[in-house]
């Protein structure tokens, strides 16, 4: 490999790099670090698969597959996960449906519940739509944004008011913020869709479908 | 990024804008246009050459790129390939627009064949120009004006008609004079208070397709006859003398739409009577005849292979005409969704679907659907671009070798890349970040992190639109988006994102590898696979939900729910393709941060500089993203909005938007496989620019939904095999793995292939993986 030639050749000048600030160089490194503590913990060093998962996580459920009771279910899609949740009636199914999103990214029930962080993460998540299918894209994308803003896990959902009239919808939820060395990674849900999104209200049954984006 | 750094760039900035530190943030903008006239002053000296009359564009736009990282300076056109005649660019001058291009020596602005004298009616009509344009985001090179002289013209004739670009009667239109000129004004009035003023402007004309009436005759003729053809194509292409009712053969799940098909009962067509409206033109292609759904506008082309065939009509089998499954896990199949693609307002040519197409959210994965800027009916789409906004591949070269890369030093690479780079669900980013910086970020793509020392000055050339979208506006960006995108710069993500280091396992095309850097069979690379993060996903998010008022407000006619869009020239169209192209910065500033950091892993390890190592970037594709450019439909140049969905760009050798490098062998197209398989680079051709708006496919793509991945494959068995295949592997979740297993999608080769035999794009080498990490 004549790579000297190869630089000339490619760049006319070659350029001196400059690289990251020495305060951005310093903070870089030092989440670095800090990341690579928690990394071995739960993936040894030269261990192909995190050890953790085999250990500590092995007793949950999977990220993902719903618990034998849960009244929620994941079906099949092509490229992205299909939630189908359930209830007596519209708010239980909407609940179910919260924590079937929430367990594709990590398994509930390794989540315990921190009254500080759920007071703190989970209170008053509130959504509004301008229909049905509306109002459920708006409740799941709070609950999504607050995720990803704040990395608090609801295992438990409570709607606090419902007024099917304006479509408006508040809830809080019980749980923790996300952490890495206990909770067995799922996947990302990126968004929530519109895809295939269902909602079907019979006699004391309510069944909701919804597509979220992997 | 903390005070000091903040300083830190400020200083930089005065040291080349001269202006007062407290104020760069503010009048950035007036800074960069001060810089870019100052650069244009010193290229002009440097190369000699003489700008007749340099316009307040082209001083504009070469500000914006130069800013941050000066280009070497290079002709967009390599010498040899310019011929005698054209080296009459060199001297002094010939045409301005030409000498702008060399003296700015940003390869960026080489769009010069793609300038058009349907641009002044364009800027007329669509308010959405103009408003870029005092935006100082103004410009995309693919819509700037330039006038062209007659010498020059014939010059890009001959390789105009090769390459199906725009003709000489439009590059010297003497209309863009004028337009050149309200340009002038437009620029000289810029000010802090323009923005607002022109969003409000632009709220004002909320629909434009309404409020004015078409000014070109031909046009609106055009527009009539597609809407007075398809009622009767419907009827005539409709096989079996089924009556139009039942041309509805969407999932009752499905929201009734304003469309007259709609309003009836799914009927039932069988698959036979579904089939009779494919057409194999060719080995390799499709065409879905209009009728297949309702109001095509023009016919559906899949692009396929007999695997890849069965697979489609497997799962139009499945999904349409099976009443039973017209229930709770039903989705639309690739076919439809193509054909409902092809069903949206303002939409050329054809809905194009790749041969790794599979059902996606609105628009199928794999669709490439182009709409005319010039109608004003025509329509941009969320769907059509995705979630992961500018989600993307990149591919870094090294100078090592397999060999030294031994089985000990793969698991080093794997480690120091997985300690550096963070991936997985829920996890931070190293890069720090203030939310100051993230506007800048927005605005100003690679330059970002050329500037903040993230990315190489020559790592700007070899990325699609050279880093940056001109037409990104961070106001344009909710605080939510720019809320997740914060935590999550320099992240890899999770599903199919990947970092892997690769080996270069067979050379099919050695000229073109060469001018990649590629050039030993076993030469290590890194490829990495991720985009926008949670702030493009959030951006696609505001979109929908906006979109969804603005359909039922322009009375846009749609199959499907979920193609939700609104016309480019609206509010909202305008304002999601600021956003999108803002979310597009921020992912090729997210693949540079990553960049970084397989950089400093790979110094790490070897314990030599990234120089040292010969870590340049060979390219960065998007396969997520819209995108204005110029093609030639039925012989006439036109302006596109081309959206591609999991789908490469892939342009021709000798396109003005490539690279001087790169010009002549073509694009090159990077195409990762799926975990511990192939992956390859390919390279744009002239038919695949004149058949498929110059694009090809963009991964294997799926095969298996993720459940029955997880049914069928065990995820130890998954990673053992890779294991066992030489591949080192850090997952942050081993037991999704299955998910994005081999077995999961469909063969990359078979996909890579078929687009070889269909002409659109070439295959050039192929790499195979020996570390991977991923979320």
């Amino acid at each position: 490999m004549n790579s000297e030639e190869r630089i000339d050749a490619q760049c006319t000048k070659p350029t001196k790099r400059r690289g990251p600030s020495a305060e951005n160089q310093r903070q870089i490194d030092d989440a670095i670090a800090a990341r690579s503590l928690k990394i071995s913990a739960y993936s040894g060093a030269s261990i192909p698969i995190n050890e953790s998962d085999n250990d500590t996580c092995a007793q949950y459920d999977e990220p993902g597959t719903a618990p034998p009771n849960a009244q929620y279910e994941y079906l099949n899609h092509p490229a992205d996960i299909l939630l189908h949740a359930w209830g007596d009636n519209f708010i239980s199914s909407l609940r179910n449906l919260a924590c079937a999103m929430f367990g594709c990214i990590t398994s509930l029930s390794s989540v315990s519940t921190d009254a500080h962080q759920s007071e703190e993460f989970g209170r008053n998540i509130a959504a509004r739509g301008h229909d049905t299918r509306s109002l459920v894209y708006a409740f799941l994308d709070e609950w999504l944004f607050n995720f990803h803003e704040t990395g608090f896990i609801p295992k438990d959902i409570d709607i606090i008011d419902y007024d099917p009239h304006t479509f408006m919808i508040s809830s809080k939820g019980t749980g923790e913020v996300l952490d890495l060395t206990r909770h067995p990674r799922g996947m990302e849900v990126k968004a929530i869709t519109y895809s295939a999104m269902k909602v079907k209200e019979t006699d004391g049954r309510c069944d909701v479908y919804v597509v979220v984006d992997i | 990024m903390n005070e000091d750094d903040a300083d830190e760039s400020s200083a930089h900035e005065i040291h080349h804008g001269g202006k007062d530190p407290h104020r760069v943030r503010k009048f950035r903008k007036r800074v960069k246009k001060i810089e870019g006239k100052k650069a244009v002053d010193e290229l002009n000296q440097l190369s000699c050459c003489l700008i007749d009359n340099p316009s307040p564009i082209d001083t504009v736009n070469q500000a914006g790129d130069s800013d941050a990282s000066p280009q070497p300076k290079k002709h967009p056109v390599p010498r040899h390939l310019r011929g005698g005649k054209q080296r009459k660019k060199k001297t002094p001058g010939i045409k301005k627009s030409f000498d702008g291009y060399e003296n700015s020596g940003n390869e960026n602005l080489s769009d010069f064949m793609f300038t058009d004298g349907d641009q002044s009616a364009l800027e007329e009509e669509c308010p959405f120009m103009d408003i870029k344009r005092v935006d100082g985001a103004a410009n995309d090179s693919n819509e700037q004006p330039q006038s062209i002289e007659a010498d020059a013209c014939d010059i890009l004739c001959d390789r105009m008609s090769d390459l199906a670009m725009p003709s000489a009667e439009n590059l010297s239109n003497p209309e863009q004079c004028d337009d050149h000129e309200e340009a002038q004004v437009s620029f000289a009035i810029e000010d802090e208070d323009n923005n607002e003023q022109l969003h409000q402007n632009a709220q004002d004309v909320q629909t434009p397709g309404k409020k004015k009436t078409p000014r070109k005759r031909s046009r609106r003729k055009k527009n009539n006859n597609a809407a007075d053809l398809d009622p009767h194509e419907d009827e005539d292409d409709y096989p079996l003398n089924i009556s139009s009712p039942d041309l509805q053969c969407i999932n009752t799940e499905q929201e009734p739409t304003p469309s007259k098909a709609n309003k009836d009962p799914c009927p039932q067509r069988t698959l036979e009577e579904e089939l009779a409206f494919l057409t194999r033109v060719s080995p390799t292609k499709y065409i879905v005849k209009p009728g297949f759904v309702p109001n095509m506008k023009v016919s559906a082309e899949i692009i396929v292979n007999d695997d890849l065939e069965n697979l489609l009509i497997q799962e139009l089998r499945d999904t349409c005409c099976d009443t039973n499954s017209g229930g709770d896990s039903s989705f639309i199949p690739a076919l439809r969704q193509a054909a409902n693609v092809a069903a949206l307002p303002g939409i050329v040519k054809a809905s194009l679907a790749m041969p790794d197409v599979h059902s996606g959210y609105g628009f199928c994965i794999g669709n490439v659907a182009a709409f005319d800027m010039d109608d004003p009916e025509a329509v941009i789409s969320p769907g059509g671009v995705g979630f992961d906004i500018n989600c993307g591949v990149r591919l870094i070269r090294t100078n090592l070798t397999e060999k030294d890369v031994g089985e000990e030093v793969r698991e080093q690479l794997a480690d120091a890349l997985y300690r550096n780079i963070p991936v997985g669900v829920g996890v931070d980013g190293n890069i720090p970040c203030e939310r100051d910086d993230l506007d800048i970020l927005l605005e100003n793509g690679i330059d970002w992190a050329i500037e903040n020392g993230y990315a190489w000055e020559e790592d700007k050339a070899h990325c699609e639109e050279y880093g940056r979208m001109e037409t990104a506006d961070p106001k344009c960006v909710s605080n939510r988006a720019k809320k997740r995108g914060l935590k999550q710069l320099g992240t890899l993500g999770a599903g199919n994102h990947y970092a892997e280091v690769q080996i270069v396992d067979e050379i099919y095309n050695p000229d073109a590898a060469k001018a990649m850097g590629i050039d030993t069979l076993g030469q290590v690379c890194i490829m990495i696979h991720t985009g926008s993060r949670g702030l493009g996903h959030q951006v696609a998010t505001d979109a929908l939900t906006e979109m969804e008022n603005a359909m039922a407000r322009d009375q846009i006619e749609l199959n499907d729910r979920q193609l939700s869009c609104a016309r480019i020239s609206s509010r909202e169209g305008r304002k999601y393709l600021a956003a999108m192209s803002a979310a597009a910065n921020f992912a090729w500033v997210n693949r540079s941060c990553i960049t970084f950091l397989a950089r400093k892993a790979f110094s790490e390890v070897f314990k030599r500089e990234p120089d040292a190592l010969d870590m340049h970037l060979v390219y960065d594709v998007c396969h997520n993203i819209a995108k204005v450019e110029k093609h030639f439909v039925d012989g006439k140049e036109k302006t596109l909005l081309v959206h591609r969905k999991g789908s490469t760009r892939a342009f021709p050798p000798q396109h003005p938007n490539l690279p001087d490098d790169y010009k002549p062998i073509g694009q090159p197209v990077l195409i990762g496989g799926t975990m511990g398989t192939c992956s390859y680079v390919l390279v744009g051709t002239d038919k695949g620019m004149s058949e498929t708006f110059g694009s090809t496919c963009h991964g294997a793509g799926r095969a298996l939904s993720r459940n029955q991945s997880r049914k069928k494959l065990d995820h130890e068995q998954v990673l053992n095999k890779l294991k066992e295949s030489g591949i080192s592997i850090r997952v942050a979740s081993p037991k999704l793995v299955t998910e994005e297993a081999p077995e999961s999608y469909k063969d990359v080769c078979e996909v890579i292939e078929t687009c070889q035999h269909a002409g659109i794009s070439q295959k050039v080498v192929k790499l195979r993986p020996i570390a991977v990490i991923k979320g």
